[in-house]
């Protein structure tokens, strides 16, 4: 090895605590960004698993123009719903299962109060297949829709409590009506009332057989998901759906997936993402990313500090040795070496050190699983992971901090006059 | 023509012989307001291969003509030829280059660098050349040196492993190693006892004898100025006697 990288390797062990403050700031800085990281990534999945296995699927396959006019007439841009249509999805690589449905919004009564939904009619054999977790969380008593139900549905649990209506049998906490101020015992049936893409309106009852839960308030107050066949019947698109959702093998070449079965469908359909169908739940994703970004940056920024600080100091300390080294004819740009590449090597090591605690950390948070829910619902784990890529761009991010910080001081020293070093 | 010539001729061969020549040489600080005339016209030569003592009183500038003539400052005015070569005007990497190439350095506090052991040091300022020998024939050089300064069973040492004497027997073979023409020695003696003085003093005689490499005290020490071939005085800032 060149004397110089010598002389600057083993300057980083003299000083042994010092060089241990700054490889563990270092080694911290860099487990803490890789930490964050690997659980906001688990966040991430959790909560784009959450959002298509329960509610969106994968991707999404429309009429042409359904997205940018879905809050005018979403009924409008129905299209015809059958075996063929579903072995055409299907038979495209990536794709695991699709199932049809139909998007609608309507009033529901129970006879003496109103209130507006949002429905989704849905094909409950497939729905399974499409959204695995599509039932999300039933209140006690429920019972999940079947294969064979057409005329019941699964109501929000405020919608329900709302209307007072529950599942048969279901305890459920009676609600005072507020024209009799009597306790009145719930109701079981529902009058839902939709209008036909042509405007034709239409009235179905139907039998609560279920109450869910949500994380989000307007679904409890708003949802309602009945079987496609009474949806069908009630807009009278029989035969039709609005939309198909489709379930893909692995979310992570999604994309791609996207492209082959937007080319399969031709140019009258459109097929999405399940960001461009939740675009909130995307940005919400997208700033939590941004937000961690930040925090890795200004880790960074303490980290390039503390090594300028331990690399000036180093220089104040070691001027007469500079002053020597320039005596027996040193140039400025080796004396710029020696501390350069010492404030590199602490950085690597560091860095390794940070990667490994970082790792270690990461494997294990994965193998136990972080508990992750809200009181009453079913928890779920999230099992924090890193992406190769970018834990070799954090080591490098780590390494190049070293870098810029020893910058300031190895300058310094190799502009140092030799007598007034050699008189320090 | 040709007595121009001859003289032109005689003259280089004069200076020839002289391997520091310095002329009118001024050194001036500027300390806040107040002006410092550190060397205030210095004349003075030293021929090659010999043992030259300068001395002076604290502050009479002999820091500072050491400093100049080992091109780790510049003068402010006057000519300074080591060589025969006017260095007086060079840059701070041709000052590095001549330092390197020419001068060796043995200081009052040994100056070592701590984190390398005895060789490496030895060896640190042909390593740090742009061409450079191959490193076993330096190593082989550097073993000779160790054995003619009596460090063959501490090459291994580091810096604070050695007494006082012995880091000064390392300082003194890393000024021979790059064989330079000049070597500088600022109060050597100073941080040693006298016997150790002794030694090393016997040692920098043999090594002026050995190998005609010129030597060039600042000291206090009498016993340097015992063993000086020659003595320059200086005394605010000029010489007053040589």
């Amino acid at each position: 090895m060149n004397i110089l990288y010598q002389v600057a390797v083993r300057n980083v062990f003299r000083n042994r605590r010092r060089s241990l403050f700054t490889l563990s700031a270092i080694a911290i800085g860099l487990a803490v960004v890789l930490i964050i990281t690997a659980v906001s990534n688990a966040f991430y999945r959790f909560s784009i698993e959450n959002a298509v296995n329960v509610k969106i699927g994968a991707l999404q396959i429309h009429k042409s123009g359904y997205l940018s006019n879905v809050s005018l007439n979403q009924l409008s841009f129905h299209f015809q719903y059958g075996q063929e249509l579903l072995r055409k999805v299907e038979s495209v690589a990536g794709v695991k299962a699709a199932s049809g449905r139909i998007a609608f919004r309507g009033l529901v009564s129970n006879g003496r109060n109103q209130a507006l939904f949002f429905a989704n009619g849905v094909d409950v054999e497939r729905e399974q297949k499409v959204c695995p977790r599509w039932l999300g969380t039933l209140t006690e008593g429920s019972q999940p829709l079947l294969p064979s139900d057409t005329g019941q549905a699964m109501v929000g649990q405020e919608l329900a409590r709302s209307l007072n209506v529950a599942p048969k049998g279901a305890l459920i906490r009676s609600v005072v009506s507020s024209e009799t101020s009597q306790q009145t015992e719930p109701g079981e049936f529902l009058n839902l009332s939709g209008s036909s893409p042509q405007g034709r309106q239409n009235a179905i009852d139907v039998q609560v057989k279920a109450t869910t839960k949500s994380l989000l308030p307007l679904e409890e107050k708003r949802s309602i998901t009945l079987p496609l066949s009474a949806a069908q019947s009630l807009l009278g698109l029989t035969g039709e759906v609005t939309e198909i959702a489709v379930a893909v093998h692995d979310l992570d070449h999604l994309e791609a997936v996207q492209q082959r079965l937007q080319a399969a469908m031709g140019s009258e359909f459109e097929v999405s993402l399940w960001s461009d169908v939740q675009p909130f739940l995307r940005d919400v994703l997208f700033r939590q990313k941004v937000l961690i970004g930040i925090v890795s940056f200004i880790l960074f920024i303490l980290v390039l500090f503390v090594i300028a600080n331990t690399m000036t100091m180093a220089v104040f300390e070691r001027t007469r040795e500079i002053g020597t080294m320039l005596s027996v004819g040193i140039k400025k740009n080796q004396i710029q070496r020696i501390f350069f590449s010492e404030a590199i090597f602490v950085g690597i090591i560091g860095a390794l050190a940070g990667l490994l605690l970082g790792l270690i950390v990461v494997l294990v948070l994965k193998r136990i699983g972080i508990p992750f829910g809200s009181e009453g619902f079913e928890e779920g784990m999230l099992y924090p992971f890193l992406q190769v890529p970018f834990s070799c761009a954090a080591f490098i991010a780590a390494v190049f901090c070293a870098a810029l910080a020893g910058l300031f001081p190895a300058r310094r020293a190799s502009n140092m006059n030799p007598v007034d070093a050699l008189r320090a | 023509m040709n007595s121009s010539n001859s003289s032109l001729n005689a003259l280089v061969k004069d200076q020839s012989k002289n391997l520091i020549e310095i002329h009118n040489l001024k050194k001036i600080y500027q300390l806040g307001k107040t002006t410092v005339e550190a060397l205030r016209g210095v004349d003075f030569s030293v021929a090659e291969g010999e043992f030259t003592v300068v001395l002076g009183p604290s502050g009479s500038g002999k820091t500072t003509l050491l400093n100049i003539i080992g091109c780790l400052d510049r003068a402010s005015s006057g000519s300074y030829l080591l060589d025969g070569e006017d260095v007086s005007n060079r840059d701070f990497n041709d000052l590095a280059e001549v330092r390197n190439y020419k001068i060796g350095f043995i200081f009052q506090n040994f100056n070592l660098i701590p984190v390398l052991n005895v060789i490496e040091n030895i060896e640190f300022p042909c390593l740090v050349r742009k061409e450079q020998e191959s490193r076993a024939q330096l190593r082989e050089r550097v073993r000779a040196l160790c054995a003619e300064v009596g460090l063959e069973r501490f090459m291994k040492h580091k810096p604070d492993e050695l007494s006082g004497g012995q880091r000064q027997r390392v300082a003194i073979a890393r000024a021979l190693i790059t064989q330079p023409r000049l070597v500088l020695a600022d109060e050597p003696t100073a941080n040693l006892d006298s016997n150790t003085s002794d030694q090393i003093l016997e040692l920098m005689q043999r090594l002026n004898r050995d190998h005609a490499t010129t030597f060039l005290f600042a000291t206090h020490d009498p016993r340097v100025m015992d063993l000086a071939r020659r003595t320059v005085r200086i005394k605010d800032g000029m010489v007053v006697a040589n």
